[in-house]
């Protein structure tokens, strides 16, 4: 039986009830000793309890769309297995890094341990956004082992409603970071996970800024790529090009890693969207055509001249809320529109990638991190930076 | 108190736990008519799962790093787009692109196993880092590698989607696209 099947929930539905009416008649009808009778009047309790909670659980997913389609999904049983790149190459090239000195804006900021293994976390007020909300950092341990290197960064963006709690926990960011650097796959890179709502009451999809400025609101943009960048070039040893800056969100946050990209190629050179979307979604944004227009990868790469910055979608056979097919839509665009020949667009489908959940984007990570790493910097010294030399 | 605290997550198990106690205890001392003592009885039994639910639901949300981080998150989320209208209006947007069907292609005989022992851990649970090893896909260098790539299709049914479509630029006829459409929309 299918876990988002409606006769799955029905079923526990109506379990559920047949246990309350059973409990009501029952109750008192239990033969047996007192010893006997209590646990058998605590166990129907609990599972009733059991059912409810199921048949509470079965229905959210279901309402949500399927975030867990299947008990293998569940289990954790997705996988990258089948999966193979594909798209659009795009004509990007690894240009040296220049390294301005770093001008501080923002000064120095005050780090305290985040509660996730090696996180540490800051309250930031953006000087350009006027947004005020925690941005969490993890170093690798090259950072203190080679302290004249300047490192590349990884921007994370959380899902809506979400946060950045779940980049550090379930999603196991930083051992993914640790397993694909010791592995060579990926070179040693800052990870930063910012708060992508950090506007009370603007936290829900149907809400949020899906990280645009919105006219007369908030700049969540301005928030993602302005403050929270020049924070960690304020306060770390981070490449200041956009060569060492890339992307990375899943669901909403996928949509804005899509959209950042080709919005500020003089930031960021690649990002990642996982199961994300590639047209706005939230009134924020679609009640104003020409802002959501503004705001949409796919009526970017169809209608703009989109620079030489890469994209990676990731998407699973699975994922009814953002299925696969939505990456085809703007692989296809990239490839029927002239002005976006420059752009690297390419999709990486899971035949048995899973549902619409972090267990499933966990495991994308090995993938994505070494496809980004491919395009960004590596470490480079401090010296040979100065000389506009990559290393 | 905060949602996604210790505290919380206590007092919503311990709340759930006297919930059960009580009822064994209260069962049989309800007093009044036979309706009266019925209706209590179901108030006790409900309550109980009420708050049994709650306190999973808070260990869940913990446990995924705060789905629903806040309070006022909480909220927001609640009367912006509610469950009901979620489950009543609003099914994700593959709905429009599968007549409603999930595209179940993890069907019994598919070879889904991670081959990875370790990799394969449910997100709640938290247990360590499942990264026994997580780092053999290396994607060639950006070579094109087109063969045998399957877009995505409903199960059975006529609506095929834009994959082949050569390069659509509009919003696709699936719904995918919303443009002045403000809808719910039930992404994470």
């Amino acid at each position: 039986m299918s876990l988002v099947s409606m006769t799955f929930r029905d079923v526990t539905i109506a379990l559920m009830v047949v246990i309350a009416v059973a409990t009501l008649l029952l109750w008192n009808r239990i033969p047996g000793p007192r010893a006997v009778r209590i646990p058998v009047r605590v166990g129907f309790l609990i599972l009733g309890e059991a059912l409810a909670t199921l048949a509470l659980l079965v229905s959210l997913n279901i309402s949500y769309g399927g975030l867990v389609v299947s008990w293998k999904d569940l289990i954790g049983a997705q996988s990258t297995k089948g999966a193979h790149l594909s798209g659009q190459v795009g004509q990007v090239t690894l240009h040296p890094v220049a390294v301005a000195t770093t001008q501080r804006l923002s000064g120095h900021q005050r780090f305290t341990p985040a509660g996730y293994g090696g996180f540490i976390k800051t309250t930031l007020t953006g000087v350009k956004s006027g947004i005020t909300s925690q941005v969490y950092v993890w170093l690798p341990s090259q950072y203190t082992k080679n302290p004249h290197q300047q490192f590349p960064v990884l921007e994370l963006l959380h899902g809506v409603p979400d946060s950045p709690g779940a980049w550090m926990g379930p999603m196991n960011l930083a051992a993914h970071m640790k397993a694909a650097i010791s592995s060579g796959t990926t070179n040693p890179a800052i990870l930063v996970v910012p708060e992508v709502t950090p506007i009370a009451n603007h936290t829900a999809p149907d809400d949020n800024e899906e990280c645009s400025d919105i006219p007369g609101d908030a700049k969540l943009d301005t928030w993602l790529t302005q403050d929270v960048r020049q924070m960690v070039l304020d306060n770390f040893r981070a490449i200041d090009s956009a060569a060492g800056w890339g992307l990375m969100g899943y669901s909403t946050g996928g949509f804005c890693a899509a959209k950042l990209v080709l919005q500020h190629p003089d930031r960021y050179r690649a990002a990642v969207s996982i199961s994300g979307y590639y047209t706005p979604e939230s009134p924020s944004l679609t009640q104003d055509t020409a802002l959501a227009d503004e705001n949409s990868p796919q009526w970017l790469i169809t209608h703009r001249r989109t620079p030489a910055v890469s994209l990676l979608m990731t998407a699973s056979a699975q994922d009814p809320i953002d299925p696969p097919s939505e990456c085809q839509q703007m692989i296809n665009a990239a490839k029927s529109a002239p002005l976006s020949r420059a752009t690297e667009v390419q999709q990486f489908i899971a035949p048995y990638g899973g549902g619409h959940n972090q267990t499933a984007w966990e495991k994308m990570l090995p993938t994505t991190f070494a496809w980004l790493s491919d395009r960004l910097s590596a470490p480079v010294s401090q010296q040979s930076a100065q000389q506009g030399v990559r290393q | 108190m905060s949602l996604t605290g210790t505290p919380f997550q206590i007092l919503t198990i311990a709340a759930a736990i006297l919930a059960t106690v009580g009822a064994v205890l209260l069962w049989n001392r309800v007093r009044g008519p036979r309706v009266v003592r019925v209706l209590s009885r179901i108030g006790l039994l409900l309550s109980g799962y009420a708050v049994s639910a709650v306190a999973v639901l808070v260990s869940i949300n913990i446990a995924y790093g705060g789905l629903i981080a806040t309070w006022s998150d909480l909220s927001d989320n609640m009367s912006a787009h509610g469950v009901g209208q979620h489950g009543g209006r609003n099914f994700g947007h593959w709905r429009g692109m599968c007549g409603g069907k999930f595209p179940g292609t993890w069907g019994g005989g598919a070879p889904g196993g991670t081959g990875r022992p370790g990799g394969g851990r449910p997100a709640f649970g938290g247990g360590q880092p499942g990264s026994g090893q997580p780092g053999n896909h290396r994607p060639g260098n950006g070579g094109p590698a087109f063969s045998g790539h399957r877009p995505f299709a409903c199960p059975s049914t006529s609506a095929t989607p834009s994959a082949s479509a050569g390069g659509t630029s509009s919003p696709s006829p699936h719904g995918t696209s919303s443009h002045g459409t403000p809808s719910p929309s039930s992404h994470g």
